[in-house]
């Protein structure tokens, strides 16, 4: 499923934000068109693809950002909206008026929420967070990245017992920008992190949420037991990292946020999205081609001969790479 | 030659005056389609009905009576498409074709709607002059698109219309405006020999000529009169695009207008659609 | 097929500057009578039953053909169903006119001849052409109100453009008026021949026309299915393509003394309209002699001998020999006084071809060696 930024723009101003290095340097195009919404949703179709995401910045700050959702959907596609859940009253009016119809089993909205008391927000964010929820709150799971070892997910609890959701928990590793200055979990704090995860084992089993882990997580973290409880409770783990494919506003692509810098083109240039996952991963390749996974032990995993783990994230591995790279140039400066 | 089509109002005693015809009626939405499609089918072949409001297409609530009859539905924008999408599917099934006057947001809406199978037709007739950088963005979109659309007229006529035995093409008739094939009416019966001409009363005849050689040459005249552009060696005689706009936008008009570099792509795009469909390359 | 080019009268309404029907210094006003009609169909007959697989094309041509008015071209049908009772199948008609007179009176006799197209002439080039006591404005007005009525008639068209050295700066502006104009007939870039001392304003060389061909060629290849006729540059590729097996022009050919007579208004007959124009190879009167009688005159077999002798002299080395053949022998003429030489318009036949069609078309031509 791609990932399509309607416009760069954002209302919040996360420490952990992968994307907001990306945000600021393209500039060329503030909105995505309409024009571009055809041309993308005809891209994709012939390409077979079903599904798509809307992502930002804050999607929601297209001014059509209803016209885009209901366009996709009449389009006979699947549409997953990526959202802070913070909206202008008049925006969350459209959604209101306008996509009252809308199937939840074809329109979803990811909502991104950060802790209140690790992340805090601009002062009006909770309330509209709120009133978006009791809106949307049946096209609507919640989403939560983690960049700390030491998060709680008591706060996400709670609002799944306030506001009738779909009963999703989208939990997300941060990754590091290219540049690393974003605020991110570190290699050697991902399994940290994972053990603190198995600590709210009881509150999803209770709740009846199925977490839903994005992107990067390595598989060797999770006991046997981990697994278990992910599949009984309807949850899916993606221990892959393969090219997301995020489409700016003005019609860039590149792999993913983390992986934005590296290597980009022009949609333009490709003929079917096939031929754009095969150039993007060919540069994932390129990549682990020196270091396979983020641990040395990924080199002779099993699992990810198997492909069944693509070893971490491949913008960590970029990330030290470059760490690495930088410390040699400066010896050699120095000798 | 091809019979001609009266495109008049439906006005009762008009409508009784004329036999053997046959009629593009306009009406309003608000009209009694069952009522005029029956009377003009008494006497006379119905062409089309042209469906005429000011209003966005938003406001127009698809008449379930336009079911089976080939109707197009001119307004003044599309509005909001949100607001739309509750009646794509009855557009669809009821055949409607959008008819959209020439502007930024109506390009936008015309490449929406098709997108989404419903047939649209844009007023470029030479009266208003498109931004034609976005009218070429749209055209491409039209003929090569990626996946099956809608038609977008006049492009889909142009380009099924264009010939590769050096001929160029008239595509006016896609927007019944060629003064061979079709000929416009007021209520009293005044003959216009094109719809800008019935706007601004500029009339050739009445009922009574219908059929004259004097209206026949006039006709004529009019269908002939690009050779003008020659006589005065008018930059559009001289330009690539002509093969296919005909001068249509010569009137006071120079190279930087825009309108050459479009006719010009469009020629060029024309003819790549045709060698795709040759190599089944194109989708559709 | 033999081409007979008939001038049934040399007289015009139009006074173009280039105009050379009076090289010769002398006009043959008068229109052909009736008794030079009849003979023309009575020697075309005897011919055609002759030589039992070959056919004849008349070209109508002139000074301006439509100006002796359609009762003539009635008599032409005439004659024809007279004269040529058994062989008419075989004959086939064109005109060569400016088209400023073309009415619907001749609509219904050219088709009785079996005439499609019209050949015409047209520059959009100020002053060139010009109507007498008129100017070339008036000149346009009749020229394209003849073709809409043609066209209305259900006739092609096809144009000569005759580049001069007014034409030479914007050729694209005569490429894109002219196939603007649509005529079915295709369109034809020829150069201007003339007579270089009285017309110094108006003369180019071959270099010049090759040159000013090669601005339009590219155009033209690129989008050669959107304008099919246009010359030399159809033809030369076809040519081309057949291995130089296939010709389309008497002046390439090497072949019209084998091909073409040409006749004037009191019979006259001479090697084609060229030489009629300019006042040589006079081969006697329609009245006296039969076409296999011309066809068999003494300087006609000196002309066979020609591109034997061209190929083996001045030609040895070409290339592209079978391009052109040395070219029409009356260039020689013009240029040396000789018919036996070879073509001053070298330039834009081979010469066109190396620098130009070459590298354009990524082609390297493959000609056949000339018998």
């Amino acid at each position: 499923m791609v990932n399509i930024l309607l416009t760069d723009k954002c209302v919040r101003q996360c420490p952990y934000c992968f994307a907001g290095r990306e945000m600021a340097r393209s500039a060329a195009t503030e909105f995505l068109s309409l024009e571009n919404v055809v041309y993308l949703a005809d891209f994709l179709r012939r390409s077979g693809q079903r599904r798509v995401s809307l992502i930002g910045g804050e999607p929601t700050l297209h001014p059509e950002f209803v016209d885009i959702v209901l366009y996709f959907l009449a389009r006979h596609f699947e549409v997953t909206v990526f959202t802070s859940g913070i909206l202008s009253d008049a925006r969350l009016a459209e959604v209101e008026t306008y996509l009252a119809k809308a199937s939840p089993n074809r329109l979803t909205f990811v909502c991104n929420v950060n802790d209140p008391a690790l992340t805090p927000a601009t002062d009006d964010a909770g309330e509209r967070l709120a009133r978006f929820l009791e809106i949307a709150g049946r096209w609507s799971m919640l989403g939560f990245n983690i960049y700390r070892d030491d998060f709680s997910l008591d706060f996400a609890f709670d609002l799944f017992r306030r506001y009738d959701l779909k009963r999703t928990l989208r939990l997300g590793i941060a990754h590091p920008t290219a540049s690393g200055e974003n605020a991110f979990l570190h290699v050697d704090r991902i399994g940290p992190a994972i053990a603190r995860l198995q600590g709210f084992k009881a509150d999803f089993q209770r709740l009846g949420i199925a977490p839903s882990l994005d992107c990067g997580f390595p598989l060797c973290q999770f006991s046997d037991a981990d697994l278990g409880w992910l599949v009984r409770l309807g949850g899916r783990a993606n221990f892959t990292c393969r090219p997301a494919i995020d489409i700016t506003p003005d019609m860039e692509v590149y792999a993913c946020f983390p992986l934005a810098t590296a290597e980009r083109a022009s949609l333009f240039a490709f003929d079917t999205l096939e031929a754009m996952m095969a150039h993007f991963a060919a540069q994932h390749a390129r990549l682990r081609a020196d270091r396979p996974g983020i641990y040395d032990a990924c080199a002779t995993c099993e699992h990810r001969a198997r492909g069944t783990c693509a070893g971490g994230a491949s913008c960590q591995i970029a990330l030290e790479h470059r760490t690495e790279k930088w410390v040699r140039f400066s010896e050699k400066s120095d000798a | 030659m091809t019979r001609t089509v009266l495109i008049c109002p439906d006005d009762p005693s008009l409508l009784g005056r004329l036999a053997g015809r046959s009629l593009g009626i306009r009406l309003a939405p608000s009209a009694d389609i069952a009522a005029t499609v029956a009377m003009v089918r008494r006497r006379n072949d119905l062409f089309r009905l042209l469906v005429e409001t000011p209003l966005p297409l938003t406001d127009i609530e698809p008449d379930i009576a336009w079911q089976g009859l080939p109707v197009d539905l001119a307004v003044g924008s599309v509005g909001r498409f949100a607001a739309l999408t509750g009646r794509l599917d009855a557009l669809r099934a009821l055949g409607v074709t959008v008819c959209l006057p020439l502007g930024d947001r109506n390009l936008t809406d015309a490449r929406l709607l098709s997108s989404l199978g419903i047939r649209t037709r844009l007023r470029l007739d030479g009266g208003t002059a498109p931004d034609w950088e976005r009218l070429s963005d749209l055209m491409t979109y039209a003929l090569l698109g990626l996946v099956e659309h809608a038609p977008i007229e006049p492009f889909q006529t142009i380009a099924d219309a264009c010939r590769t035995d050096g001929r160029t093409t008239d595509w006016l008739a896609a927007l019944f405006d060629d003064p061979q094939r079709f000929l416009h009416l007021d209520a009293e019966g005044r003959i216009a020999l094109s719809r800008r001409d019935l706007m601004a009363g500029a009339f050739v005849g009445n009922l009574a000529a219908l059929d004259s050689p004097a209206l026949a040459a006039c006709r004529r005249q009019r269908a002939e009169a690009w050779r003008q552009a020659f006589l005065d060696d008018h930059f559009c005689a001289r330009c690539p695009g002509w093969r296919l706009c005909r001068g249509r936008y010569a009137a006071g008009k120079s190279a930087a207008d825009g309108c050459a570099d479009f006719f010009t792509e469009m020629a060029d795009v024309v003819e790549q659609r045709a060698a795709l469909r040759r190599e089944r390359r194109l989708p559709w | 097929m033999v081409t007979l080019i008939v001038k049934p009268s040399e007289a015009c309404n139009a006074a173009c500057v280039y105009c050379e029907v009076d090289r010769k210094g002398w006009l043959k006003s008068k229109i052909m009578s009736p008794e030079t009609l009849d003979m023309l169909f009575a020697r075309i007959d005897a011919f055609l039953k002759e030589r039992r697989n070959e056919q004849i094309k008349i070209v109508w041509h002139g000074g301006e053909p439509l100006l002796i008015g359609e009762p003539f071209y009635r008599r032409i049908l005439a004659a024809q169903r007279q004269r040529c009772a058994d062989t008419e199948s075989r004959i086939c008609h064109t005109v060569q006119s400016n088209l400023t007179l073309f009415s619907d009176e001749f609509v219904e006799v050219f088709r009785a001849l079996g005439i499609t197209s019209v050949g015409t002439s047209y520059d959009p080039v100020t002053e060139v052409r010009v109507l007498k006591g008129q100017d070339s404005r008036a000149y346009d007005e009749a020229f394209l109100a003849g073709t809409a009525r043609l066209e209305r008639a259900g006739f092609d068209w096809g144009v000569i453009c005759v580049v001069t050295r007014l034409s030479l700066e914007r050729p694209l502006d005569l490429f894109y008026f002219l196939t603007n104009l649509a005529p079915q007939g295709g369109v034809m870039f020829n150069p201007i021949l003339l007579d270089k001392a009285k017309h110094q304003y108006l003369a180019i060389d071959d270099k010049e026309f090759s040159a000013f061909l090669g601005v339009l060629f590219p155009v033209w290849w690129a989008h050669r299915q959107r304008y099919p006729r246009v010359e030399p540059f159809h033809s030369l590729t076809e040519t081309i393509l057949s291995g130089g097996r296939r010709q389309f022009y008497c002046t390439d050919a090497g072949q019209c003394a084998d091909t073409h007579i040409g006749i004037g208004p009191d019979g006259a007959m001479t090697h084609c309209g060229r030489s009629g124009d300019w006042g040589l190879l006079d081969y006697g009167s329609i009245h006296d002699r039969s076409f296999a009688e011309v066809f068999a005159d003494a300087r006609r077999v000196e002309l066979r001998r020609r591109g034997e002798a061209l190929r083996n002299g001045a030609c040895r080395d070409c290339d592209y020999w079978a391009l052109c053949h040395g070219g029409c022998p009356l260039d020689s003429w013009d240029a040396t006084g000789s018919f036996l030489g070879k073509t001053a318009w070298c330039d834009s036949r081979g010469g066109f071809v190396k620098t130009t069609f070459e590298p354009v078309t990524g082609i390297k031509p493959k000609l056949m060696e000339a018998e």
